[in-house]
């Protein structure tokens, strides 16, 4: 692969006009995908972009119209586009047609693929040995949290920190979520004024009373009725995929450190107000090392696994496993995009 | 509602307002044309709520009313009735029964309430064209339109209505077609229009073969009185490219050939172009044009020589041979004048004499040569 470029440098690079003649995406966040989109937009003179500006579906592609985007000349500019969204849907035989054109490209055309989806196909690793790579994978850590605060610095708003730690808790947060989030909390402070959690919490509707911590001290005390109605509040929260999320990673973390405290006794976990059996045990084991990596699904399925055996062994009370099976079954719909 | 018509006449008000019934959409009353019977005139409506036509048909009325039924369902049937008159009949369920003579056939309708009501046109100007005008202009231009819904302005054929003089242009980015008709006359202030093509088509199948036809233009609608039947179309919003600085003004190298001669020979040498992106090339010398294509992949290929005039450099120059073949089919003169930059540059096609008063231009985007 010629080379690799963060969005900001290629943005850099198309504004001065040296761009190379392929692009292809690496990681799909929507977001960074459209940043990158209006690039090539603007990299395109004004005055002429109706006719050197191309875009495409890699899953709606009409092979003769694609081709002659490709083959064609800019008129009376510079520099023409083609930009193909969804580019890992693009058909085998235009695919292949795209590796030969990839070895002799039209030096005055831009051609950008933009992968939303799996990049894994053998056609996108040739093409990508000729292209130039542009990174619009998600940010993570640091880099998230610098900028979820860059952005509500952009809406002239700050974050309080446990704000903030609320946004980037849970599952990977697409960066056109959080920003929508963010420019929606914005509208409810000031200029100038920080964004709290409870101003957060209010976005995502979640209902201040609902505690998850009191949830699972409720849970491992043995109140079983009172942390019922904490799951039925919190599924209010978990609506909305974040919201999931947040709690899944709770829920994680509280696991973790119940692990390395040693305490996987009855007081510590919020399903088991019984004695583990030695299979229990194992189980529990195999899940705080999947937890400690922090592969969400991963967890889930460990959860699901021990209120199976519990439910075989009968050793939980049937409302409670009922309830934890509701709430996990909600969550999964959650991951896959609220469907059900 | 209770009617008596003729296949004949029932068939033939149907394919006029059929065409503008959507092939798919997810209003389903819209596959639906809506029957309005007044005394002795059955009004006929189809719409896919950008364009709708109405027309008119003769028939012997019995009970006024009316209902939506399905058009495809209502004009296969019709259609397999040749010859025959038809006494149709709709009952209190909307549902539509045609007595044949020996066959009886019930369509299900919907209410006709629950049909779109046509668009209204409010403060309209109205402009004339003569019917052979608008049809020449139609025919040379929408082939270049854009299908592309991405750009939606691309997708219809700008009009810019002047006190002296008419534009039409068409472009899809890769070919462009403009036509200035000067003896058009219109009253009142400028104005631009961008038209949809399915409207322009439904047009120009209904133009009669003389005298005027008026466009009405009113808010973002158009309505056309035609000799059977009145269109309504939504206009295209948005902004038509500033296709002016798009057209080269300096083309020196003049290539003038036979039309016909080319066209075969562009046909025979697209059999051998790669079939996705239809290259061929334009080898011009000073008399000859040679046309040539080459499939790699596959390893046909082919090569021919055309008299003709060129005044330049020699040079190559690649096309897609559907671009230019459909150039060469709007051309009509015998002879075709080419301008011509270099290898990278639009070029100009145009008649060898353009009718009086009008200047009639075409340009074509050459592609990379593979």
């Amino acid at each position: 692969m010629p080379g690799s470029n963060s969005v900001e440098q290629f943005k850099k690079a198309a504004q001065g006009g040296k761009v190379a003649p392929i692009y292809v995406t690496s990681g799909g966040e929507p977001l960074l995908l459209d940043e990158v989109m209006r690039a090539v937009r603007d990299a395109v003179d004004e005055t002429t972009r109706d006719f050197n500006f191309d875009v495409f579906y890699g899953d709606d592609l009409d092979a003769g119209s694609f081709a002659s985007a490709l083959g064609a000349l800019p008129m009376m500019a510079e520099r023409r586009a083609v930009v193909v969204k969804r580019a890992e849907s693009i058909g085998t035989q235009l695919a292949n047609y795209l590796v030969e054109y990839a070895k002799n490209p039209v030096e005055s055309t831009l051609l950008v693929l933009l992968f939303e989806g799996s990049s894994k196909k053998a056609w996108i690793q040739k093409v990508s040995k000729e292209a130039t790579s542009i990174n619009c994978e998600a940010p993570r850590g640091k880099t998230l949290r610098d900028w979820i605060l860059k952005t509500a610095s952009n809406l002239g708003v700050e974050l309080e920190r446990e704000a903030l730690e609320l946004m980037t808790e849970g599952r990977q947060p697409r960066l056109i979520d959080l920003e929508g989030e963010l420019v929606k909390a914005s509208l409810l402070v000031e200029e100038g004024e920080t964004i709290t959690l409870p101003v957060l919490q209010q976005v995502w509707g979640m209902e201040p009373d609902v505690d998850i911590w009191r949830f699972y001290d409720r849970s491992t005390a043995g109140q079983r009725e009172l942390a019922l109605q904490d799951i039925l509040l919190l599924r209010e929260s978990l609506e909305h995929p974040q919201g999931a999320g947040m709690f899944l990673s709770q829920t994680a973390k509280r696991l973790r450190l119940a692990w390395k405290e040693k305490r996987y006794d009855a007081l510590r976990v919020p399903f088991a107000d019984r004695k583990w059996s030695g299979s229990t045990k194992w189980q529990w084991g195999k899940v705080s090392s999947q937890l400690k990596s922090m592969p969400l699904t991963q967890a889930e399925a460990g959860l699901e696994r021990l209120l199976d055996i519990d439910r075989t062994r009968k050793t939980q009370s049937l409302e409670t496993v009922a309830a934890f099976e509701r709430f996990i079954h909600r969550m999964a719909l959650d991951r896959k995009g609220g469907k059900g | 509602m209770r009617f008596t018509v003729t296949q004949a006449d029932l068939m033939e008000a149907l394919g006029r307002v059929s065409p503008a019934v959507p092939t798919k959409s997810t209003l389903p009353i819209l596959s639906n044309v809506l029957l309005q019977l007044e005394e002795n005139r059955l009004k006929m409506v189809a719409t896919d709520l950008e364009v709708s036509v109405v027309t008119e048909v003769d028939v012997q009325g019995e009970v006024s009313g009316s209902v939506s039924v399905p058009a495809k369902k209502i004009g296969d049937i019709v259609r397999e009735l040749d010859g025959l008159t038809l006494t149709i009949n709709v009952d209190e369920s909307h549902h539509l029964l045609i007595d044949a003579g020996e066959g009886e056939y019930q369509v299900p309708g919907i209410a006709a309430q629950e049909y779109p009501s046509l668009p209204e046109i409010d403060s309209a100007a109205t402009l004339r064209f003569t019917a052979e005008d608008l049809n020449s202009m139609i025919a040379r231009t929408s082939f270049a339109v854009s299908r592309d819904e991405l750009r939606p302005a691309l997708t219809g054929v700008f009009f810019q209505i002047r006190p002296t003089e008419v534009r039409s242009v068409a472009t899809d980015g890769h070919r462009l077609v403009r036509i200035i008709d000067q003896k058009f006359r219109a009253e009142g202030e400028s104005r631009e229009l961008i038209l949809p093509v399915k409207a322009l088509d439904m047009i120009r199948r209904n133009l009669p073969e003389k005298g005027d036809v008026e466009l009405v233009v009113g808010g973002n609608q158009i309505m056309v009185r035609l000799e059977h039947a009145t269109l309504y179309s939504r206009l295209i919003e948005g902004r038509y490219p500033h296709y002016e600085s798009v057209i080269p003004q300096e083309n020196h190298n003049k290539m003038i050939v036979n039309v016909a001669t080319l066209i075969r020979a562009v046909k025979r040498a697209q059999i051998f172009a790669n079939p996705i992106n239809r290259q061929i090339v334009f080898h011009l010398s000073q008399e000859k044009v040679e046309i040539s294509a080459e499939d790699v992949e596959l390893g046909g290929k082919g090569r021919e020589a055309v008299d003709a005039i060129y005044e330049g450099e020699a040079q190559t120059i690649g096309y897609n041979a559907t671009y230019v073949l459909d150039l060469l089919k709007q051309v009509p003169t015998e002879d075709v004048q080419f301008d011509l930059g270099g290898s990278t540059q639009a070029g100009i096609v145009r008649p060898t004499q353009q009718k009086e008063g009008e200047d009639f231009l075409m340009l074509v985007m050459p592609v990379r040569l593979s």
